[in-house]
């Protein structure tokens, strides 16, 4: 992973999801990273300070596995770092002032689980019903 | 008529079995997609063979792990004269809580959305969920073939719906919902024997025999000694050949003379099946042993490789491999056929 103010940019990317940062955001951190891919992935195995993952391409559908070192990692989103944790991985380019640079991005995602979510699960189980359509056999 | 279809992907996941019992006559044991044609694998095969999905009359839905359930949802769509069995730890209070809980996630990676999926369209079909257990009926039972299901007992039920509790308390208490593969899930597995008069069939699903009790797993089938006369002439060996699926004495007893082991491959993380010493397990009892495929890679496509250089990171191959093995002829040059990228199994 290439080193630049990974952290900021990332944490912007998530924000901002329309591919650019925007102005404000520029202004900040003086750094672009326009996204040309986009996978999903998911934390299948943790082997001391190794992570290993499958990912999602996400226009093609393609699978792929991605195993790489938690200092890769935005030292923000190392906690995060679980087997089952959900992450998008980006691939593009960077431009800081004059200069474009292929670069890329990990950014680990959080979940955010407030009590109405509780709340929404529970509504949900009963709304799915399957108590009514077990049959034992 | 009885013939076993087994078909498995280069990737190392995705396992789903077509069994034919009569001229007109089908079943569906699990589902996986395949990623060229983004529908389930078998539901290609289906169209590819002019069977006509009336003609499907049983899906079972083994365990709730990704390799064996994607695309259940869509096969139940298209097959709508089949009867839908699981297994009876499918269908606990707290499983379904999990289910919900997990349906909340964004992810291309959720699982747990087919759940739902399923669930909708049995509701729309007006059908039921039949849940299977060591003790249930017959899945089918006409013109001398009966398929049964031998797992999971009340005592898996009983264990698994403890380890619900403890994941769906930690979701309520602690805001806790990662989609983690549930590990236990191995012994939801429902067993399949199929018996004829001629031949019987053992599918193993991914049943493990349990490091920590006697009274779940294959130890448990055995123990109930329903198959302990009883010869087979396939074996589907269970959770793609993991160590913990195995038992030497229980499977020399398993096999008649010449008997066929069908095996699919697995790969995650650092775990890839079957290793070696599996293989020379299964060679060592019969060498009637057959592969889907071994786990295979693709290049990645060119307007990547520049960007993603440097990374250890590989693209997985879509390919599918087949295994059919017809049980009514004795003609070997028939019996067996590969197709696809499936082989003999090797070391």
């Amino acid at each position: 992973m290439e080193d630049f103010n990974l952290n900021s940019v990332a944490c912007a990317i998530e924000d901002a999801p329309s591919e650019k940062l925007n102005e404000e955001q520029e202004n900040v951190i003086d750094v672009t990273f326009q996204i040309e891919n986009k996978w999903e992935g998911v934390v299948v195995d943790i082997d001391g300070e190794i992570v290993y993952s499958k990912m999602k391409e996400v226009s093609s559908g393609d699978d792929y596995e991605y195993n790489f070192k938690k200092k890769d990692v935005p030292s923000d989103d190392r906690p995060l770092i679980t087997e089952g944790a959900l992450f998008n991985f980006y691939s593009g380019y960077q431009v800081k002032g004059k200069t474009r640079k292929n670069s890329r991005i990990i950014k680990f995602r959080r979940q955010l689980n407030t009590p109405k979510t509780i709340d929404a699960i529970l509504d949900k189980m009963n709304a799915m019903g399957i108590a009514d359509l077990i049959e034992k056999h | 008529m009885l013939k076993s279809i087994v078909f498995g992907g280069t990737k190392g996941f995705g396992e789903s079995i077509l069994i034919q019992y009569d001229k007109e006559k089908f079943g569906i044991i699990d589902s996986f997609i395949n990623q060229k044609t983004k529908r389930p694998c078998v539901l290609d095969f289906i169209e590819e063979e002019n069977i006509n999905p009336e003609w499907i009359k049983f899906i079972v839905l083994t365990h709730y792990h990704q390799d064996h359930f994607t695309g259940i949802a869509q096969v139940l769509s298209i097959c709508t004269n089949a009867f839908f069995y699981t297994s009876n730890s499918l269908v606990s209070k707290n499983f379904q809580l999990l289910i919900a809980a997990h349906s909340t996630i964004e992810s291309k990676h959720n699982f747990f959305r087919e759940f739902e999926e399923i669930v909708n369209i049995l509701k729309s079909t007006n059908r039921k969920i039949k849940v299977l257990s060591d003790s249930s009926k017959y899945i089918i039972n006409e013109q001398g073939i009966k398929i049964s299901s031998l797992s999971p007992n009340q005592d898996t039920y009983d264990y698994l719906d403890s380890c619900y509790k403890q994941a769906a308390k930690d979701i309520v208490e602690n805001n806790n919902i990662k989609l983690q593969i549930g590990k236990k899930f191995n012994f939801q597995s429902v067993v399949i024997l199929v018996e004829s008069t001629e031949t019987c069939i053992l599918y193993g699903s991914d049943l493990e025999y349990s490091e920590s009790s006697s009274e779940i797993g294959w130890e448990a089938i055995i123990k109930k000694g329903v198959i302990s006369k009883i010869k087979f002439d396939l074996f589907k060996i269970p959770h793609h050949g993991s160590l913990n699926g195995y038992n030497k004495k229980d499977w020399v007893n398993f096999m008649n003379d010449g008997g066929i082991f069908n095996i699919t491959p697995y790969s995650r993380g650092r775990s890839r099946l079957p290793k070696t010493e599996m293989i020379k397990n299964v060679l060592a009892i019969s060498k009637e042993a057959y592969i889907t495929s071994t786990i295979s890679y693709e290049k990645i496509p060119s307007n990547l490789r520049k960007k993603l250089k440097g990374l250890d990171i590989k693209r997985l191959s879509n390919d599918i491999g087949q295994i059919e093995v017809n049980l009514s002829t004795s003609d070997l040059s028939n019996k067996i056929v590969l197709k696809g990228k499936a082989k003999r199994l090797a070391i």
